[in-house]
């Protein structure tokens, strides 16, 4: 009797659930119907009343959507952007993939945009809405374009980019350093800090090891890789796991020599009086470029667009480099900077890309992982 | 006067103070070997205290616990040959009956063999022994309290106290326990020093009884002594049923109430300097009619009412004073009945009157 | 009666909705694959195959139970006479012990990982106080970033998880057994193994699963303090939900984890089932 009621209450329970969950994918999907029909024609004359009342959602990383250009944006328009900030590559990519919330506007770095183009989770651009392309750094941008340009059709545009360069605390080793083979030397046993990411590490490896292509790898020259990440292990003294974590270790002289996690850590570090400084090895670095692409069920593409194109202006761009001192993708941007702010954020030097290899998207997420556990995981 | 060899627990003097509280006042006690005593008394008389300093569960703030001749003041419980039945009998949940009986003797490393053997005599005699290997949880309370009387005794210690062992039992289960128990302490010979509130308990059980209240000891003595020669108005009230009326003498074995009751004792009283005494005079004593010609004292009252109790009747009724009486016949046909406010006279002999101190606290 | 009703719903729909469903859910996925992408929703042992043929889930799995038992051990032999004392205390100094061993519960589950760093960090408290009295010359890297430093961080927790079922139980043992075994003739020492260790192994037992289920789980300990082999199973699992994108195995993963804890909570359940010894 008692066994009875019990059952009866979980059927219940799980009908209910049932229903409210198929009720919820139902209405969304004739929400995603209804905007695809209303696609208006691209208008070059602005007429600012034609988009009143909409909503942007848009998923970012932080620093990206700061109130000294999304409002001046929201009271032009007179739209609401709404963000949602992720805080890992993962975190964005399930928050995108779940479809509980149907973003306009999503943020990724141009690597990723394969897997979400992938996963049929985007929708082209249309360059011919955008008016300030042709602003964008070329060299970056062409760089850019061998990721996010999928049978023709531009995927994604650069909105911001940073390299992975070498970081080295200058009052605990003197000599100069100009190559990854430094984070190898026994020299510094102990004093080496590295990434604890698996794509990044096996990439920078790679790179070390002279592989052309270090995000399409053989699983002859991935073996090669972790063998190498394994003559390395007994002189590093942690991996770390994030920002913080890496800034933490160096500011407290537990490292002395790392792989950064771009050159912000370490003018934040420079901030704090420590003197580290950032070095290009002669074997190259990562660069990273965050796009922004354009959600697959967007309300309104057209306003999309709009908003992209804003946000690549060199107004723009010169907010975001002063406020975050990531790189900026509007050349034109470097006029409204002091020399100081352009040296910092190498829009002075139009060469710097030239060094530096794009996080691409590997062969294989899942074999790098696997490597990358298989070092750690060795005794 | 008991002399020291046969005191095999004894108080001198003993206070005991918790913070401004005192809950014993200079008690002086003297238990004998082999017998069954009993201490009695309302809750807060301070007889559980007792018990515990000689357990050694507490210690006197002054004076001391003799224990055979030596003082046990510095005897930690488990040095003493002392064993406790636990009012709530104490048995350890984790271990068997046979465990639990056969614990202080595996304390003691007596041989394997041994144990087992006594084990089983002991829990034979309390009637366990089919129950050797049941967890304490299995059991009912009358059991329970069985293996705790089998394992208190089973290393035969001098002394056993009990602290109201038969409280949590119900009624036919607390009359078959004492039946238990008087059989026992005959058969083992050990002094058993019992607690109890149920005055009736300690009067069918005890060689001797000691009544207390707030602390103080009021009268030491046998069942007989404590119900016919009561020395307190508080041991008259407190050990059986009994009609005190408050007054003072007039010589040796002359008491006048304040009411103006005049009434003859027997024996002659000590306490002729008093201000104040009470005469105590115990219900069945009392008659509605002069029996014969030694029902001297007369005491008039007023019929209130009558209660019935199956094999007798009680009467009550209310004296000169105010105080009322109570009179307790057997059943029979000639009990005459009295109807409400009819003035009777009662009539009871100088031998049934007993002039008690009074001291009621 | 309408209200044990009630209860009994409100129960039946916390254990579905926050136990039966993601299990159930968990268990699903571990049986299905993952294409270019996109999971593959058709029945497939691969999952477990693949893990009980590469060696490094099963090593993992291995470490991460001895590091789990090191500490659940340390936990309950710290927690145990700690336990004892607060016991005994009486007052407010009870109380204030008892809130002082809780303390590390208020703070935050990374602040406590990060204070235990820069405690053990060669610039930290340890290595400065070393270094001031003289007994070392210069600071020791050897403090952090290995896994001695992950089973103390790890314990800095587990010990109030443990703690507190082990002073429940000690405090639920009635004062006068403990006098019925001073009465019949044990003294201090004999009267604590024999009575008060096992009345208070129920405690102990739950104290212990407690430790080692927090410490199995935990994979941000390790990978903070726990240097370059800082890797541990609950790593294992986080990859295969982020950066390789493979949710089947990362489920997987965690059924074989779920498993083995029910399998030491049904062996701890054996060890220290006295449950119905108090029952009044």
């Amino acid at each position: 009797m008692k066994l009875k009621h019990v059952l009866i209450v979980l059927m219940s329970v799980v009908i209910l659930v049932g229903l409210s969950g198929c009720g919820g994918s139902a209405s969304s999907t004739n929400a995603g119907a209804g905007t695809a029909s209303s696609a208006a024609p691209a208008n070059g004359g602005e007429d600012l009343a034609k988009f009143k009342g909409e909503t942007i959602n848009v998923l970012s990383w932080e620093g990206y959507q700061e109130d000294e250009w999304v409002k001046p944006f929201e009271q032009k328009y007179g739209v609401t952007v709404k963000v949602t900030y992720a805080g890992s590559v993962d975190e964005m990519f399930a928050k995108a993939a779940s479809g509980s919330v149907k973003y306009d506007l999503i943020f990724m770095d141009g690597g990723s945009v394969n897997r979400y183009y992938k996963m049929n989770l985007i929708q082209p651009i249309d360059l011919a809405k955008l008016t300030n392309t042709n602003q964008l750094i070329a060299n970056m941008k062409s760089l850019n374009d061998k990721h996010v340009v999928k049978d023709g059709k531009t995927y994604a545009v650069p909105f911001a980019w940073g390299s992975l360069p070498m970081m080295v605390n200058t009052d605990k080793i003197k000599e100069p350093i100009d190559s990854w083979n430094a984070l190898w030397d026994p020299k510094y046993s102990g004093k080496i800090v590295t990434l604890d990411d698996a794509a990044n590490q096996t990439a920078m490896t790679a790179m070390l090891l002279g592989f052309k292509d270090p995000y399409n790898l053989t699983d002859e020259q991935l073996d090669q890789v972790k063998s190498k990440l394994l003559e390395q292990k007994p002189l590093v003294r942690t991996y770390y796991a994030g920002f913080e974590d890496g800034k933490n270790l160096m500011a407290s002289d537990e490292g002395w020599i790392g792989f950064s996690m771009g050159p912000t850590m370490i003018t934040d570090l420079q901030k704090e009086g420590k003197n580290v400084v950032e070095v290009i090895p002669k074997e190259g670095a990562l660069v990273w470029i965050d796009n922004a692409v354009i959600g697959k069920d967007a309300k309104d593409p057209e306003l999309v667009h709009v908003y992209i194109d804003y946000l690549i202006s060199s107004e723009v761009q010169a907010q975001l480099i002063k406020k975050t001192s990531y790189g900026g993708v509007n050349a034109d941007s470097a006029n409204k900077l002091t020399d100081e702010e352009k040296k910092v954020s190498h829009m002075d030097d139009p060469n710097y890309f030239n060094n530096l290899v794009y996080v691409a998207f590997p062969e294989s997420f899942e074999k790098r992982v696997k490597l990358w556990n298989e070092v750690k995981a060795a005794q | 006067m008991i002399n020291q060899e046969q005191a095999v627990v004894e108080l001198r003097q003993v206070s005991k103070r918790f913070g401004n509280y005192e809950a014993i006042k200079n008690l002086n006690l003297s238990i004998r070997r082999g017998e069954f005593f009993s201490i009695v008394g309302p809750s807060g008389c301070g007889k559980t205290t007792t018990l515990k300093m000689i357990a050694g569960f507490d210690h006197a703030t002054e004076g001391a616990v003799y224990l055979s001749g030596t003082s046990a003041n510095h005897i930690p419980p488990y040095k003493r040959n002392v064993n406790t039945v636990f009012q709530n009998y104490a048995l350890f949940p984790h271990m068997t009956v046979y465990d639990n009986v056969a614990y202080p003797l595996k304390l003691r490393k007596v041989p394997k063999n041994v144990i087992r053997s006594r084990v089983i005599e002991s829990l034979k005699m309390v009637s366990m022994d089919p129950f050797l290997d049941r967890s304490p949880n299995q059991l009912s309370g009358g059991q329970k309290q069985r293996v705790a009387l089998a394992r208190a005794l089973i290393s035969k210690p001098e002394v056993l106290l009990l602290d109201e062992p038969l409280s949590a039992l119900d009624f036919h289960l607390r009359q078959e326990m004492q039946r238990v128990l008087k059989h026992l302490q005959r058969e083992v010979d050990i002094t058993f020093v019992y607690i109890t509130h149920d005055q009736g308990e300690a009067l069918s059980l005890s060689d001797r009884i000691a009544v207390m209240k707030n602390g103080v000891l009021h009268q030491v003595g046998s069942p007989e002594e404590i119900y016919e020669m009561p020395q307190t108005s508080f041991v008259a009230g407190f050990i059986g049923k009994s009609n005190l009326i408050k007054g003072r003498m007039e010589g040796p074995t002359r008491f006048v109430s304040d009411a103006g009751l005049q009434a003859m004792t027997n024996e002659a009283s000590n306490l002729s300097g008093e201000p104040h005494v009470y005469i105590s005079v115990r219900p069945e004593k009392l008659r509605t009619s002069k029996d014969d010609e030694r029902y001297v004292n007369r005491l008039s009252a007023v019929f209130v009412e009558e209660t019935y109790y199956g094999a007798d009747r009680e009467l009550t009724f209310r004296e000169a004073g105010g105080t009322h009486i109570l009179l307790k016949q057997q059943k029979d046909g000639g009990n005459v009945k009295f109807s409400e406010g009819e003035s009777v006279d009662l009539f009871f002999r100088p031998e049934d009157a007993v002039i008690v101190k009074d001291w009621r606290s | 009666m309408y209200g044990k009703n009630l209860m009994l719903i409100m129960i039946s729909m916390w254990v579905l909705l926050f136990i039966v469903l993601p299990v159930s859910a968990m268990l699903l996925f571990s049986f299905w694959s993952i294409d270019n992408f996109q999971i593959v929703h058709s029945f497939s042992i691969q999952n477990y195959s693949k893990i009980f043929q590469d060696p490094i889930y099963l090593s993992l799995l291995w470490k991460t139970i001895k590091l789990a038992l090191i500490v659940a051990v340390l936990s309950a032999l710290i927690s145990y006479p700690l336990a004892l004392f607060v016991n005994h205390r009486r007052g407010t100094l009870k109380t204030i012990l008892f809130l002082g061993v809780l303390a590390p519960l208020w703070v935050g589950y990374l602040v406590r990982i990060y204070s235990w760093r820069s405690i053990l960090g060669e610039s930290g408290f340890i290595n400065s106080l070393l270094v001031l009295t003289g007994i070392l010359k210069q600071p020791s890297s050897s403090l952090l970033f290995n896994s001695s430093a992950v089973v103390i961080t790890m314990l800095c927790i587990a010990i109030p998880f443990t703690f507190i079922p082990i002073y429940s139980a000690i405090e639920k043992i009635p004062g006068n057994l403990l006098q019925a075994a001073a009465d019949l003739g044990a003294g201090g020492s004999r009267a604590f193994w024999t009575v008060v260790f096992p009345l208070s192994m129920p405690g102990v037992v739950t104290g212990f699963m407690f430790a080692f289920i927090t410490s199995f789980g935990d994979y941000m300990t390790p990978s903070l303090v726990g240097g370059t082999s800082g890797i541990m199973y609950g790593n294992m699992i986080q990859t295969q939900f982020g950066n390789s994108y493979n949710w089947p195995l990362g489920a997987a993963l965690s059924m074989i984890m779920l498993l083995f804890i029910l399998l030491v909570i049904a062996a701890a359940r054996k060890i220290g089932n006295v449950q119905a010894i108090f029952e009044e």
